[in-house]
């Protein structure tokens, strides 16, 4: 018997895609925008219930947890298995989306299409939840089409502007290269191992047995293990990766990233700067440590993918430390806000990517809890810089100038998040940045750290510059009725400042709870993740 | 239990090294560098008030305490001296993490927090410089910034050096400011560790010099050239509270290298008597050499010292950081 | 100790120092009462009106000159050859690095598998 809590994990996704899909019907009996509004907050409300049992469920009762769909056994049907990494990232999706739910009513309250917006949101929500929580390679394939699909329309949601549209097609054509690749990868794969399900695929490569005829036929059975299929596992592991670090924007496949995040609305900038680029970056984690046990490459069966798995870290930590410097030059070069904001993404991505490529715990802590503060804190700086752009109108820093003098809140709200990606403790940012330095100076890589001191120096100037724009400098024209704006504004900022505060001030508890327990399922414990889902298998023949 | 760890925290913070010691140690300090920096210019230095002039630092520091707090009309007012109040106290939480303190805070691995807790002046200043808008603030503060980010790696490469060095002798706990401080002293008998030591004390003096805009890195303040550079519009109590940032800077990281890079009371203990005389000594040697350094250079222009710093000093402090990781202890 | 304690505990150091010093310059302020003088919370510009628009300076003239003088040949790089915004630039990078990764990984799976 199933546990019931299991349906619910498992079908939040697909609970989100069908919210998000009867808004545009019901829109066509109820045509009102309150409606539209109401609608699109509770729905991410009901995801981010839901998010947070699968969180409750994964950390205090049982992980990882799978959902076979239609109760179809693993290699045959699509599962979901949710562990505490995918139930933490997962938490934090459902937790954003709804705090820029609501912002996003007041932001939006001139534009037209409201429904549209909104179910472009929840579809985006579903499509990253998806990515997330599956266990299967083809489903990450159609979830990472229907996040990219929605966030496309997203970018252009200000259609009669030029640079929106621009920014979307040119986001849409790399980012369906991109997901193109991935299907390669996909083929290559089920060439290669005979099965799309992550659970099984990180089975073989860690034995010669096929487990399905393992069980079926005993020890009669094996399949004819070659070689050969460690080239596979390398050329599918290349395409895919490759494919990933362009959704996660990693050098040098950043691009289209500050063209495509600053055109997008603000709340929808949080998005993709704050989620939407750790889906990549989650796939990453997810392919290089589950799949291939990058952490332990002691238990890969074949020592040509171990060649294979550690130049892919030291890849990760080169092109991670040229993002970070790269995009820390460009920063301060900026003068519109929200395209300051996004290089910073880049940066930080880059700096995740180097956690991820050290391939030790300490380096994987780092990496995840870096994932999750600056998923925090990048939201609320896109919030706050939204807040400022909503009520002003421009997002020229110049023009900006003295407003932040008559809107206190905004003001303080993203000087806290600024303080928090600068890194100075006690904020959250600080505590991620420290476990990224010590993760270098214990590998013996100490010289490296002065990457991440160069560019959070750069980092630190570039949100100076802002800092003196909105908030120091002397006003240059009268400002006159500009203040904080309404509470639907004001309320995510201060909820996300808060987040921040306590993510650094509790970060001892959080570190041993939270954190230290996702890298162990995501990296440390592969047995674990399989036989989960194999156990199911077992059952259904009756084994 | 808990009573002792708020006594430890009331400790660290008013009495030792706390604000009653730390306003002991900066005006003497800035009586000792006034003086021998006169001297260097063939000065007398502070001469009338008290003996010798030693009540001097006082008198100037309670007389811009008590006069006019005058603030432009497009500049913030409290918010300067939260943000100095604020980098003060970083500064002497950085104190407390020495083996200075009676009561002193460590773990494994809190240098990186030792080297986060120096970052707080610099912002202060920063920020100072940006919140009395003129012309030459934001002059002086961009090139400060500009500095900056040439100065703070070589600034952590450099205190990593003995911390790396001490760690790899086996000393517990691992990476921390506290141990890294008592056990330096041995390292300076191996031959090996002395060269990374060397290098890394070259690298953060010029560092130092570079954080603290002293000559040759006066660039931002350049007298004659932008009038004060970020201090331009302040006066009075703000003014004091800068001096008092800028001379507890000079002490603090004085008191930093003394005891990360030469033992501090090292070859004796800090409880008898030679041990705090070797401390003084090796004080006033550091303070000496960077007031010498101030009096016997010119001033470098921005790019001149950017260059000067990638080419000569950075090279030398990651050459030092790779040395300390892969010499034999 | 846990260094993030140790963290928490500095961070009560810093706050209680600095509310000190703080509430010393509040007393010292209430002290002596404030002389509003017109003519003084001028900005000083050495003797030259400073009108409201000369006081701040615009974000693209804040350092980036400073900095474009001594990282000028890599910030050229970075903006004519790499970040051009031409859509077939950004392809010729990433097919090149797609290439190049694929190659290599490819390559080594061979060497262990035959070397």
């Amino acid at each position: 018997m199933v546990d019931p809590v299991h349906h619910l994990i498992g079908l939040t996704p697909p609970i989100t895609v069908a919210l998000a899909f009867a808004l545009p019907l019901l829109s066509l009996i109820v045509k009102s925008r309150r409606f539209a509004e109401v609608y699109g907050v509770s729905a991410t409300a009901i995801a981010a219930i839901l998010t947070a049992i699968a969180f409750y469920y994964v950390y205090l009762v049982k992980s990882p947890v799978v959902y076979t769909f239609g109760a179809w056994p693993p290699p045959v049907g699509i599962v979901y298995e949710v562990d505490k990494f995918n139930g933490l990232l997962g938490l934090v999706v459902g937790v954003v989306f709804l705090l820029v739910a609501v912002y996003s009513i007041e932001y939006l309250k001139h534009r037209s299409g409201i429904e549209w917006y909104y179910t472009l949101l929840i579809g985006m929500e579903a499509g990253m939840l998806g990515v997330l929580y599956t266990g299967d390679v083809f489903n990450l394939f159609v979830m990472l089409e229907v996040t990219s699909v929605t966030a496309y329309g997203l970018v252009a949601f200000y259609r009669s502007r030029k640079e929106s549209i621009e920014a979307a097609l040119k986001y849409a054509i790399v980012g369906s290269v991109a997901t193109t690749i991935y299907f390669i990868a996909l083929a290559i794969i089920y060439g290669s191992y005979a099965t799309l399900n992550m659970a099984q695929i990180a089975f073989k490569t860690m034995s010669k047995v096929d487990y399905f005829f393992y069980l079926i036929g005993g020890d009669r059975l094996w399949i004819t293990y070659t070689p050969m299929i460690a080239v596979g596992g390398a050329a599918a592991l290349a395409l895919a990766l490759w494919a990933f670090s362009v959704k996660a924007a990693i050098f040098p496949n950043h691009f289209w990233l500050p063209d495509a995040h600053p055109a997008a609305p603000s709340p929808i900038s949080a998005i993709l700067s704050g989620l939407l680029v750790k889906v990549g970056v989650y796939a990453i984690a997810r392919f290089l440590y589950t799949l291939f046990h990058a952490a332990q490459p002691e238990v890969l069966v074949d020592s040509a993918l171990k060649y294979v798995v550690e130049a892919t870290l030291y890849a990760l930590i080169v092109l991670g430390a040229l993002s970070a410097l790269i995009a820390g030059i460009l920063m301060v070069a900026q003068s519109d806000i929200k395209r300051l904001i996004a290089y910073s993404t880049i940066m930080h991505i880059g700096y995740i990517a180097m956690g991820l490529g050290l391939a030790t715990k300490l380096g994987l802590e780092a990496a995840i809890y870096h994932t999750i503060n600056h998923a925090v804190a990048k939201a609320l700086l896109f919030l706050a810089a939204g807040a400022f752009i909503h009520v002003v109108g421009t997002r020229n820093i110049d023009e900006l100038s003295g407003v932040g003098r008559l809107m206190p809140i905004t003001t303080l709200t993203f000087i806290i998040a600024a303080f928090s990606l600068v890194g100075l403790p006690p904020f959250n940012g600080f505590v991620s940045k420290y476990l990224l330095y010590m993760a270098f100076i214990e590998k013996g890589w100490a010289p490296l750290t002065a990457i991440i001191v160069i560019s959070s120096s750069f980092a630190l100037i570039a949100y100076v510059k802002i800092i003196y724009g909105v908030w120091l400098k002397a006003p240059v024209k009268e400002l006159k009725g500009i203040k904080d704006p309404s509470p639907i504004i004001t309320i995510p900022l201060l909820i996300l400042a808060f987040a921040c505060v306590f993510l650094g001030i509790a970060s001892p508890y959080i570190l041993d709870k939270v954190i230290t327990p996702s890298v162990v399922d995501l990296a440390y414990n592969p047995l674990n993740y399989v036989s989960e889902a194999l156990k199911i298998l077992t059952q259904a023949l009756g084994g | 239990m808990v009573l002792n760890e708020v006594l430890s925290i009331i400790v660290n913070a008013f009495v030792i090294p706390g604000l009653i010691f730390i306003a002991i140690t900066t005006w003497l300090t800035q009586w000792f560098y006034r003086k021998i920096y006169a001297r260097m210019q063939n000065r007398i230095g502070p001469r009338f008030i008290g003996p010798r002039g030693i009540l001097q630092p006082i008198a100037d520091f309670l007389k811009l305490l008590f006069k006019e707090d005058i603030t432009t009309i497009v500049a913030r007012e409290k918010e300067p001296i939260i943000m100095l109040s604020l980098a003060v106290g970083s500064l002497i939480a950085l104190l407390s993490m020495l083996p200075i303190s009676p009561y002193p805070l460590y773990a494994e691995n809190d240098i990186i927090l030792a080297i986060y807790l120096t970052l707080w002046p610099p912002i202060a200043l920063i920020l100072l410089g940006f919140m009395a808008p003129n012309p030459f603030t934001a002059i002086g503060t961009s090139r400060y910034m500009t500095l900056l980010i040439v100065c703070e790696p070589i600034w952590l490469l450099s205190i990593l050096v003995p911390v790396v060095l001490t760690t790899r002798t086996g000393i517990a706990p691992a990476y921390s400011l506290f141990s890294a401080s008592m056990n330096v002293a041995s390292l300076w008998s191996n031959p090996l560790a002395v060269i990374p030591l060397i290098l890394a004390l070259y690298s953060i003096i010029l560092a130092f010099q570079c954080k603290l805009m002293l000559r040759p890195f006066d660039i931002p303040e350049a007298e004659t050239e932008i009038v004060a550079g970020p201090f331009t519009e302040y006066s009075g109590p703000k003014l004091a509270f800068i001096t008092l940032l800028h001379d507890v800077e000079i002490v603090v990281y004085s008191l930093l290298i003394v005891w990360l890079f030469l033992g501090g009371p090292a070859p004796f203990t800090l409880t008898s008597i030679q041990g705090i005389l070797t401390l003084i000594v090796k004080y006033l040697v550091i303070v000496f050499l960077v007031t010498w350094i101030k009096a016997s250079t010119a001033r470098l222009r921005i790019e001149q010292a950017v260059v000067f710093m990638i080419k000569y000093v950075l090279p030398v402090s990651i050459i030092a950081i790779i040395l300390a990781t892969i010499i034999p202890i | 100790m846990n260094v993030l304690i140790v963290m928490i505990k500095l961070t009560v150091i810093m706050i209680l120092v600095a509310l000190s010093l703080y509430s010393t310059y509040i007393y010292v302020r209430k002290h002596r009462g404030i002389i509003k003088a017109k003519y003084k919370f001028q900005p000083y510009g050495c003797g030259e009106e400073l009108t409201r628009e000369q006081v701040s300076v615009g974000s693209r003239g804040l350092y980036w000159s400073v900095v474009s003088k001594v990282f000028n040949k890599l910030y050229m790089i970075l903006r004519e050859k790499i970040h051009t915004g031409v859509l077939g630039d950004w392809f010729s990078l990433m097919i090149i690095f797609l290439v190049v990764i694929v190659i290599v990984l490819i390559a080594l799976s061979l060497i262990g598998v035959f070397g």
